[in-house]
């Protein structure tokens, strides 16, 4: 008996759970403007408590 | 009774709460991360347990403990937890975890052994924060060496915890993606800030704000590690289950 392709039991993949859709960044002023410059100004801001504390570390200031 | 030994019981709450909640996610989904921000937040909240303790009178064994676990290592613990967690490349972050561990430890040798002088006037209620610094040998002096490593294991952790947190913000908002984690890390940032800030302003001479620094450096970190683990994707099964 010849074989065809369409007698072989298909074997099916155990169905993946779908993964919910990744949640996107609204496209408002509060995201686009006010929390990039937060993060900046922390940035700035630990980074002067940096050095002042580094100052310190190196005797220009005294703790 | 001192606002500052309220707002110094309140951050150990919130700490200590905090820790809990860090441990048990850690527990029930492992990552290194976790366990060491855990250990961070346990130090953060014997620290300024023992800061509050400190507020009822003098005790040199809460004063070595709240100066080791909170002045000296809490940040360092806490930005080490940040880079496990950024940090996935080779051993850099086991490495820099041994690296901390050892320090911490020669660290704590240092900080029971250094003399402390806490009488004529150095030690004073109601706000003994206001001369914290003279209890301690100064800075210059070979003993004094406690205070010079305590700016550097908190300039590591600012470095580990900030910069970690602005760089994950920053990467989820280009990538505009995950709304929840930007501004989880954006209120860790600004957590991490003001407890440095703290630190740096009573070593500068302005320690009545360090309570509530540390407060509010615990309360921003708590809200943003709840906001950024909250509304993560989940598989759609799983979602179902909840």
């Amino acid at each position: 008996m010849k074989v065809t392709h369409s007698s072989v039991p298909e074997v099916r993949e155990p169905a993946r759970p779908r993964r919910a859709p990744v949640p996107r960044v609204p496209r408002t002023f509060f995201y686009e403007k006010i929390v990039p410059a937060a993060l900046i100004l922390i940035g700035v801001a630990t980074l002067l408590t940096l050095v002042v504390a580094l100052l310190g570390v190196a005797g220009v200031i005294h703790f | 009774m001192p606002v500052n030994f309220l707002l110094s019981l309140l951050a150990a709450a919130v700490s200590g709460i905090f820790s809990l909640v860090v441990l048990n996610r850690y527990r029930e989904r492992g990552g290194m991360h976790l366990l060491v921000w855990g250990i961070g937040l346990v130090l953060y909240s014997l620290s300024t347990l023992a800061q509050a303790v400190l507020f009822q009178g003098w005790n040199a064994l809460f004063f070595r403990l709240w100066y080791w676990a909170g002045a000296m290592i809490v940040a360092a613990w806490l930005g080490q937890g940040t880079i496990h967690l950024l940090v996935r490349r080779g051993r850099i972050a086991m490495t820099l975890l041994g690296v901390l561990t050892v320090a911490s430890l020669v660290a704590l040798v240092l900080v029971l052994r250094v003399p402390l002088d806490p009488g004529g006037g150095n030690f004073t209620l109601p706000n003994w924060i206001s001369n914290y610094s003279k209890v301690l040998p100064p800075s210059d002096t070979p003993e004094g060496v406690v205070r010079r490593l305590t700016v550097l294991f908190n300039v590591y952790g600012t470095v580990g915890l900030v910069g970690g947190a602005i760089y994950s913000g920053w990467l989820f908002l280009r990538k505009q993606i995950l709304p929840n984690r930007v501004l989880g890390n954006v209120l860790i940032a600004a957590g991490g800030l003001s407890n440095a800030l703290g630190g740096t302003l009573a070593r500068l001479g302005g320690p009545e704000f360090l309570p509530l620094s540390q407060l509010l450096g615990a309360g921003l970190i708590f809200a943003g590690f709840w906001l950024a683990v909250s509304g993560a994707p989940q598989p759609a099964a799983q979602r179902a289950r909840v």
